[in-house]
């Protein structure tokens, strides 16, 4: 009897310091990995994932900014690498029903799986269309809204295809000709 | 001469391999095409670990963008012809098109690692199925074997994924878009699985970061997780044998496990002849069927129509065509978890074929699920997408551009 | 050489040893490991002049590559793994026939 219990003891003490070894080797390594990275974990309920890309117009830096006359021509891609992450965004110009332009942003990837997407529409951007299982995004360009889509003034809705929600946008500003992009939905 | 002989003599005595070499061996496993498979796969595996180190050495992975001339594609590669003069490549493109196209014998070492991959692959279902139907996990220690296996299947899709981004071609980086982007539908069930990866990979988009990441995991960790299970299988098997032969008359059996021969040299001729014939064979398909090196894509271009997925997740694409999404998001997991609990819940009867026709049949709808996905997926073209009954309406602060009011501009 | 022309040459070897091994290996195990060596070592030295062609061939390679001598270099090294292939395939059948031959033994004593 005492020598089981004292077997018993030894496993406990030998399992406990397996484990605390384990642990001890373990903070570090994936600590090292996961660092400064960790401030991302906030993913949202409806899919998205809030990436500050500048503060305001005014300290935003130049690489990021796209200037309007060359959105005149047609969409712009541009891969803005903010801190560790690579963001795709396409900018573009939509024209609403009442004539006005608005400049726009958008992450081009697809809702659906992840693929890139193509843009479609030529001067003006006018939605999206995916390579890989055939998702099509059309731009809400009503000022008061699209009810029937279910899409508020300038969210690019699903038109078509399984994609299960509308695509996320960067919020941009304009600020003496050129457009910036203030936050990323990764 | 004399000397080597002794030297052999002296290793076999010194490191105890006599009782290994001479282990008995039953020789219905050695006949019966049914227990070959497994087999297939794992010389696979070393062959593919052999070339892979080659390929580790002449490979440089990288998300950096040069421009490459249209002229040095070769028109195997590219869905339609190139209208530009130049086309973009990354780093990673560049390295395999060197391997590939540049360096004296890395077209076969490249066609050798990508075929040798496929017949692994094809290895593993094979052996899979032909378990399945034998009910090889019925016997002692067979569900623990079973178990090892399923994970080493599951290990073996996943390197192959792994090892198919990795030369990042157009089909490549898709399929590394959506392993970064596919679980996240996790996050619209409050699991935050998208920041896990962001969390982990530092973005969800490639980068140098990711690549490497990739790189390390294909090259390092998911090999030496295989490398480790495969060892404990085939200690498994060593000590307990291999399964019983399908028949129903126990007396039978008994004789076939009883035939017996020993590992060496009867067993060992065998595998030597496996292995040559399987290089054999796969240089064959090396020289016959070569594999296009896909063309190169690079962030913000236009993806051409008509891209397809690889044969080993052609059916997974066809179901993900059409099915809604927050289903077929799921159907790998539980293709996985069900093939894991499969000797948990077929255990009563024996495990001759007409005592369990009923495991059989399940075998088939399983083999079924893949088979009939795969054959869609590549004759025809699903013509309409499917609508989700799950679209998801968004508050306007991740879909409209604009924080507040939008402004126009002029 | 022309590479089809090496291919014809190598299959005209390679096949008629085959054959031969596999005859061989039904009735005399001797015969079958003479053939088989003597086209491994035929096979062999034709690759070894396949392989001189190609380690000379892309001693031309620059960048951007001339597409001419990239789809040239492919056709050679199909044709080296066809010659590696046929000799790798000699070999397996031998030791399989080896394996038949001494299986059959014990099952006669």
């Amino acid at each position: 009897m005492i020598d089981e219990n004292r077997r018993n003891t030894i496993k406990i003490f030998l399992g406990a310091t397996a484990a605390l070894g384990a642990g001890m080797l373990a903070t570090p390594l994936v600590g090292s990995l996961v660092a400064e990275r960790a401030g991302y974990i906030q993913p949202q309920r409806t899919g998205a994932i809030p990436i500050e890309v500048c503060k305001s117009p005014d300290n935003c830096p130049e690489e990021y900014a796209v200037p309007l006359e060359e959105l005149k021509n047609g969409p712009v891609f541009k891969l803005l690498k903010v801190n560790t992450m690579a963001i795709p965004a396409v900018f573009g110009i939509v024209r609403a029903t009442d004539g006005k332009e608005y400049p726009v942003a958008y992450v081009s990837i697809c809702t659906h799986f992840g693929c890139p997407l193509n843009v479609s529409g030529g001067k003006y951007l006018t939605g999206f269309h995916c390579p890989c299982h055939g998702s099509s995004f059309i731009v809400c360009n009503n000022p008061d809204g699209c009810p029937d889509k279910k899409a508020a003034f300038l969210e690019m809705y699903v038109s078509s295809g399984p994609a299960v929600r509308s695509l996320r946008a960067v919020k941009v500003e304009v600020k003496n000709g050129k457009v910036y992009p203030l936050v990323a939905y990764v | 001469m004399r000397w080597l002989v002794r030297l052999w003599e002296l290793i076999l005595e010194r490191f105890h391999l006599k009782e290994f070499l001479e282990h008995p061996v039953p020789r219905y496993s050695n006949i019966n095409p049914l227990y070959w498979f497994g087999d297939v796969a794992a010389v696979s595996f070393f062959l593919l670990a052999l070339t892979g180190f080659f390929l580790a050495l002449l490979y440089t992975p990288g998300m950096a963008v040069k421009e490459v001339p249209t002229s040095a594609l070769m028109p195997w590669d590219v869905l339609h012809p190139k209208k530009t003069e130049t086309v973009q490549a990354t780093q990673s493109y560049l390295s395999v098109y060197t391997i590939t196209y540049l360096t004296p014998f890395g077209f076969i070492l490249r066609q050798f690692h990508l075929w040798a991959a496929y017949m692994m692959i094809m290895a593993a279902f094979v052996h899979f199925f032909a378990k399945f139907v034998l009910g090889s996990y019925k016997r002692k220690g067979g569900g623990a074997l079973w178990f090892l296996g399923v994970l080493l299947g599951f290990l073996t899709v996943n390197q192959a994924v792994l090892g198919y981004i990795l030369p990042l071609h157009l089909d490549g980086i898709l399929a590394l878009l959506i392993g970064l982007n596919l679980f996240r539908y996790f996050d619209y069930i409050g699991i935050p699985v998208g920041g896990l990866i962001i969390a982990l990979l530092g973005s969800n988009y490639p980068t140098d970061a990711v690549i490497k990441m990739i790189y390390v995991a294909h090259i390092l960790v998911v090999p030496a997780i295989i490398l480790i299970l495969l060892g404990l299988k085939i200690q498994g098997i060593l000590y307990g044998g291999v399964s019983p032969p399908p028949v129903r008359d126990q007396e039978l059996a008994k004789k076939m496990v009883d035939d017996k021969e020993p590992f060496y040299p009867h067993r060992f001729a065998l595998m030597t002849g496996q292995v040559f014939l399987q290089i054999s064979l796969l240089l064959l398909l090396v020289a016959f069927f070569p594999q296009p090196l896909l063309e190169p894509w690079a962030p913000g271009e236009i993806v051409p129509a008509g891209v397809r997925p690889p044969w080993p997740v052609m059916w997974y694409y066809t179901y993900v065509k059409m099915i809604d999404p927050f289903i077929s998001v799921g159907i790998p997991i539980i293709m996985v978890l069900f093939a894991l609990v499969v000797p948990l819940l077929d255990r009563r009867g024996g495990s001759s074929i007409s005592e369990r026709w009923l495991w059989i049949l399940i075998a088939i709808i399983y083999m079924a699920i893949i088979g009939y996905g795969s054959v869609l997926g590549f004759i025809i073209e699903i013509p309409k997408q499917i609508t989700p009954f799950t679209r998801i309406a968004v508050p306007p602060d991740s879909a409209v551009p604009y924080i507040g009011t939008p402004s126009p501009i002029g | 050489m022309d590479p089809i022309a090496l291919a014809w040459i190598t299959a005209g070897i390679a096949v008629p040893a085959a054959v031969l091994v596999y005859v061989f290996i039904g009735t005399d195990m001797k015969w079958a490991v003479a053939t088989g060596l003597t086209s491994v070592l035929l096979l062999l030295t034709l690759f070894a002049y396949t392989a001189n062609i190609i380690t000379a061939l892309y001693t031309a390679v620059s960048w951007p590559p001339d597409p001419q001598i990239v789809q040239q270099g492919v056709m050679y090294q199909r044709v080296a793994a066809g010659q590696l292939a046929a000799a790798s395939f000699i070999v397996g059948i031998l030791a399989v026939g080896y394996y038949m031959e001494i299986s059959k033994k014990r099952g006669h004593e």
